[in-house]
């Protein structure tokens, strides 16, 4: 029998409105119509002799989202939408064994959840009627797989206590209600923003092709499920991003953009800031054009810098299965195999293994909102299964993994959640999906950056290097900016921009890591789900890179989990491969001068 | 005979003219047309060379509300425009669009999002780049073709007709939707999406209203200066009904109008509204009909879908050109196609029809060309073809069809189609006339096909060139003087050639059919004035269901 363990009630701590008697009585009302459609759903949802459920989750979400997209001091795209919806989650079976974790190849049996449109006004009946029509559904699949699935098992005489961990985890019970953030959309200030944004551009005749996004959306969502959880969380998120386009000496056309991430709109960094930041932008691109094009391979140390071992290192090491995020095995039925467990690679078999250097130890701090004045974007009060994050989560201690990031569906070693179920920002909407928050990343033995550059300079003469490489981002307020590429000679020490490099981060890249700096860095970013990207981006493989460029743009876009990291400033790796550009074909020139060369 | 007119939808308020004489252009028009001249003077002394180009321009606001069995669901406002430039290069005999014996046409876009609000710069700019992609992909295409173009695919017939110079401008519309306005709308869709709360067999019960404000741009290299208004207003009423067995069933009304003002009033939706509930509860209950081979008729608006479908896409005359399609018209011109009392007009120029506004209006086509009356058929004989600005086999000239969402390059498509018949015979006579085929067939009962969602077909080679009309109100007709039974559950199919022949009559009550048809060009909005058809033999099938149970538990507060 489950157990209320304790009742917290957090009272949000960040910037809040007062809450006023309709809103409370606004969630009371949506409260009580998931509270009474899931009693009746608990006790009287049954079909045949499949049983009622054992679990169910309700959630309902109201959003306002929208996009403002400008060129050039004009406004391309102007959207806005409100949107409400319900999500249910419902189980069959128990706690060890339920229609989770399985899935049956042969007849496609995979889904245990949907998602259905509530009214956009708060109304009672319309969420009841919304959540009946979607237990129903959910019901029915659940319980076939279910019934699929222990059919599988007895075939097979598999037990449930063969089966390595229980299904789903028993978490603690929580009340936890936190107020709404303040509605801040305002059509003219954000499309002013976008258009005296993009209108610097006017004044940089190189640049080709130039626009300014802001993407906003704010949400609401509340949440109850049969074990008493019952939580109200909100969300608010603004991106702004500034893409360039210039033609490179060969005249293929590259971009370079920056992006900036807020959970307020006011909290962007004044525009002045990035205007200059435009500014640097631009210098950075002619810089590139004119730096030397890099044909070939280099192998050899090479240093990141800041933002550039977050960005190109330390977010991969986040990868769902081979990564700190677990993927839990689920059982699988094929024709040619029978039941199975899942097979693929997975982080999950690296308990107390080497995982990274040693040198190395990676901690969450959830709760941390700030960090030395910095205010830490990852910092959340309570997950989106309603549960309240631990303090601290040791992920890796001195190279060796000692826990995966992991949900509600425990992991052959790992039987609880994380709490760690975070919004996933995608093309202007959200999803879920397990993430990291705030990443502490610290290092047992650290340098200076002089010291570090003297090593790096030490292991290239002894083999036989003329040049090494060091990667840092363009400096400026952007939460992501370019990441230049510097190769520094050995001889005289000195550097100079080179562009058309490539890096690929491996499994084994931070295993062997020199060294690493004694400053501290503090970053803001987002951390996508590089499992799912490189899986749609897979189709492409042979596609080229500008080509690649403009697909990664439109179908994945920006996207991720607000995350933060304090990491070590520097990061040298010792063996790490840099290839070269290898279309140095040059493309045809455009016939047609530029219309913002003609005075 | 005097002529009935059937009104399909509701009171008409206060119409507006889309219609323009001032010729006053606006500065975005000057910034577009100095672009593409400095372009043009430039790209036509490449080699190869560019012979002709156009711009396309299309700044669109939106507006859409939705209501679910009495709450708002969907509520949002976009604004967004569009740019996208056609290069031709080589010249009009052969040129990168030619079509190379066998293989499918291929287009290719170079579209690119545009301001929507004016900037000479982010204009240039934007027109600049997405001019020299459409170039750089027209040089390709060509050099590609004539290195595969074979001696005996040389055709005679040209690739493009170049067109005369035209300036038309209408000043931008003051139209547009006021907060109050809205707000009115709100309480209207919710009110009438509340009435399908009456059935808990009801599982969808929407009523949405959409307003799209489009302003379109075309200058071409052969001096075609056009800036015209295109608006649509809608309100859409889907209700969803699950039999007993677990079937699904749908039945919509769409209500359209240029302007939203003049859409039905609250009162009429509400009507409509009650109307499709009751007739959803009957359809629950109403037995599901077998396969059948026999008499129908056709109603006004399902002979309007019928005729569209069957007919209207095959007098598409690109797809004469193209030798993958079935092409079922090409060698007919001049004999008997349809009875020799049938004639059928398309007319882009028809505003209204006894005072509702025509979906496939429009003064000039996407391609610069005036849209022209064409008769198709005169006393049953083919005459005539839809013609965009790509010639085929003895007709040259474009009729102003050349029609085409902004993301497509524009083909031959439909306007406002008028059918009529030179002796109308009333329902009653239709009616008798139908027992008295079944009588003679040996049958039972005949079919009448009251409303119709839509409808596909095939005119390609490969796949039977058929075509599959989908109604979702249906009638037996008893021979034996019964009353009429509704039935659910047919797809009317046939062949189109099979079919023509075997029209027998058509009656005097007209009726309207506003819609969208889908194609190779995008979308685009038509309309149908088709009378009632008697047809001696149709055949249908079991329409494919969309099967469910359903809730396993009453709903909720029941």
């Amino acid at each position: 029998m489950r157990s209320i363990t304790y009742i917290l009630v957090i009272l949000a701590l960040l910037t809040t409105v007062s809450a006023s008697a309709s809103e409370k009585s606004d969630s009371d009302i949506i409260f009580k119509a998931m509270e009474d459609e899931m009693a009746r759903s608990m006790t009287e949802l049954k079909l045949d002799d499949n049983g009622t459920p054992f679990y169910i989750a309700y959630n309902v979400m109201q959003a306002k989202r929208g996009k403002i997209l400008a060129t050039l001091g004009a406004i391309i795209e102007s959207n806005s939408d409100d949107r409400a919806w319900c999500n249910v989650n419902l189980k069959m079976g128990d706690y060890n064994l339920n229609d989770e974790k399985y899935y049956d190849k042969a007849n496609r049996i995979n889904h245990n959840d949907g998602f259905f449109s509530v009214p956009l006004g708060v109304d009672y009946d319309g969420i009841r009627r919304s959540l009946w029509i979607m237990s129903s559904s959910v019901y029915k699949n659940a319980s076939e797989k279910y019934k699929n699935k222990k059919e599988q098992m007895e075939r097979q005489g598999i037990s449930v206590e063969d089966l390595p961990s229980p299904d789903f985890s028993k978490e603690d019970v929580n009340v936890v209600l936190l107020d709404e953030l303040e509605d801040e959309f305002s059509k003219e200030k954000f499309e002013q923003l976008t258009k005296e944004l993009s209108a610097q551009f006017k004044n940089f005749k190189g640049v080709i092709d130039s626009e300014v996004e802001l993407n906003f959306q704010n949400v609401m969502q509340y949440g109850v499920n049969s074990e008493g959880i019952k939580f109200k969380t909100p969300y608010r998120f603004y991106i702004l991003s500034v893409n360039a386009t210039m033609l490179d000496k060969n005249n293929h056309t590259f971009t370079q953009s920056l992006e900036y991430y807020q959970t307020s709109f006011t909290q962007l960094p004044p525009r002045e800031e990035i205007l200059s930041d435009i500014n640097l932008l631009v210098e950075n691109m002619h810089q590139c054009k004119e730096s030397e094009m890099f044909t070939d391979v280099y192998s050899g140390p090479v240093l990141f810098m800041n933002d550039a071992g977050v960005e190109m290192c330390y977010k991969q090491i986040f990868k769902k299965g081979m990564g700190l995020v677990a993927n839990p095995r689920s059982l699988v039925f094929t024709k040619e195999k029978g039941l199975i467990r899942d097979e693929n690679k997975s982080w999950e078999d690296y308990k107390d293994k080497k995982v990274v250097d040693l040198k190395l130890s990676f901690e969450l701090k959830p709760l941390m909102p700030e960090y030395k004045g910095k205010i830490l974007l990852g910092s959340f009060e309570l997950d989106l299964d309603g549960l309240v994050p631990h303090e601290t989560e040791l992920l890796i201690k001195d190279g060796i993994l000692n826990q995966q990031l992991i949900g509600r569906t425990p992991t052959a070693l790992q039987h609880n959640s994380l709490r760690h179920m975070r919004f996933y920002i995608q093309n202007n909407s959200f999803s879920q999906k397990v993430a990291p928050s705030v990443i502490k990343i610290t290092a047992s033995k650290v340098k200076t950056t002089e010291e570090i550059r003297s090593d790096m300079v030490e292991q290239a003469e002894e083999e036989g290097l003329d040049y090494v490489f060091v990667v840092k981002p363009l400096e400026c307020h952007a939460n992501k900016a370019p990441i230049n590429y510097y190769k520094v000679n050995i001889n005289d020490g000195s550097e100079e921009m080179v562009s058309g490099m490539s890096f690929k981060y491996g499994d084994r890249t931070l295993m062997k890591v020199k060294a690493l700096g004694d400053g501290e860095c503090v970053i803001n970013s987002l951390l996508p789900d590089y499992a799912e990207i490189n899986n749609k981006m897979k189709r492409y493989q042979n596609a080229p890179p500008e080509i690649l460029e403009i697909i990664r743009k439109q179908m994945i876009g920006i996207q991720g989990t607000p995350i933060s990291v304090i990491c070590p400033d520097a990061l040298l790796l010792e063996s790490v491969e840099l290839n070269g550009v290898k279309n140095n074909i040059q493309s045809a020139s455009r016939v047609v001068p530029n219309p913002m060369n003609i005075e | 005979m005097k002529r009935k007119i059937l009104l399909l939808s509701s009171v008409c308020l206060i119409s507006w003219s889309l219609m323009a004489t001032n010729s006053e252009k606006d500065i975005e028009l000057e910034t577009i047309q100095s672009e593409l001249n400095r372009e043009f003077k430039v790209l036509r002394e490449q080699t190869p060379s560019v012979y002709y180009m156009d711009y396309r321009v299309e700044s669109r606001q939106t507006w859409y509300r939705r209501a679910s069995l009495g709450e708002l669901t969907s509520s949002n406002m976009s604004s967004q425009s569009f740019f996208n430039p056609t290069v031709r290069v080589g010249n009009k005999e052969f040129d990168n669009t030619h079509l190379i014996k066998g293989k499918k046409p291929q287009y290719s876009y170079s579209i690119k999002q545009y301001p929507i609000e004016f900037d000479e710069m982010a204009v240039r700019q934007i027109i600049w780049n997405a001019t020299d992609e459409a170039y750089k992909k027209a040089t390709q295409e060509y050099r590609f073709k004539k290195n595969s173009i074979k001696v005996e695919d040389k055709t005679s017939v040209s690739d493009f007709y170049t067109t005369k110079a035209v300036e038309y401008i209408e000043p931008i519309s003051p139209i547009t939707l006021s907060d109050k306005k809205l707000k009115q709308i709100e309480d209207i869709v919710k009110d009438a999406s509340a009435l399908f709360k009456v059935d808990k067999d009801i599982t969808k019960g929407d009523v949405s209203f959409s307003f799209e404000k489009k302003r379109k741009y075309f200058i071409s290299s052969e001096n075609q200066v056009l800036a015209q208004n295109y608006l649509a207003a809608r309100i859409m009423i889907i209700g969803t009904i699950r039999s007993e067995e677990g079937n699904q069933m749908s039945l919509h009304h769409v209500m359209d109008a240029f302007d939203p003002n003049d859409l039905p009033a609250k009162d009429s939706v509400l009507l409509v509204t009650e109307q499709i509930v009751a007739k959803l509860i009957e359809l629950k209950k109403a037995p599901i009909a077998n396969p059948y081979s026999g008499p129908a008729i056709l109603s006004p608006a399902a002979a309007g879908v019928f005729f569209h479908e069957i007919f209207g896409h095959r007098v598409e005359g690109h797809r004469l050109k193209d030798e993958t399609n079935g092409q079922t018209f090409k060698s007919k011109v001049g004999e008997l196609v349809l009875p020799a009392t049938f004639n059928i007009t398309f007319s882009p120029q028809v505003k209204t029809y006894h005072g509702f506004d025509l979906n496939g209006y429009y003064k000039y086509d996407d391609q610069g060309v005036e849209g022209t009356e064409v008769k198709v058929v005169e006393n049953g004989v083919l005459k005539d073809f839809l013609m965009c600005s790509s010639p085929i086999d003895g007709f040259s000239l474009s009729n102003g069809h050349g029609r085409g969402e902004i993301f497509r390059t524009p083909v031959s498509r439909q306007s406002n189609m008028f059918i009529n018949v030179s002796n109308p015979f009333s329902d009653e006579k239709l009616r008798e006339m139908l027992v008295e085929e079944c009588k003679k067939q040996k049958l039972e009962y005949g079919y009448y096909f009251k409303k119709v969602t839509g409808g596909f077909t095939q005119t390609g080679r490969f796949m039977p060139n058929a075509f599959n009309v989908t109604p979702n109100e249906v009638y037996r007709i008893y021979v034996d003087g019964r009353p009429d039974e509704l039935v659910r559950g047919v797809d009317l199919i046939g062949t189109p050639l099979s079919m023509f022949s075997k029209i027998e009559a058509g009656g005097a009550l007209e009726g309207l059919f506003n819609g969208t048809c889908g194609a190779e060009s995008g979308g685009v909005p038509v309309a149908t004035i088709s009378p009632a058809i008697l047809v001696s033999k149709i055949e249908t099938q079991k329409k494919s269901q969309k099967f469910s149970t359903g809730p396993i538990l009453p709903p909720p507060g029941n």
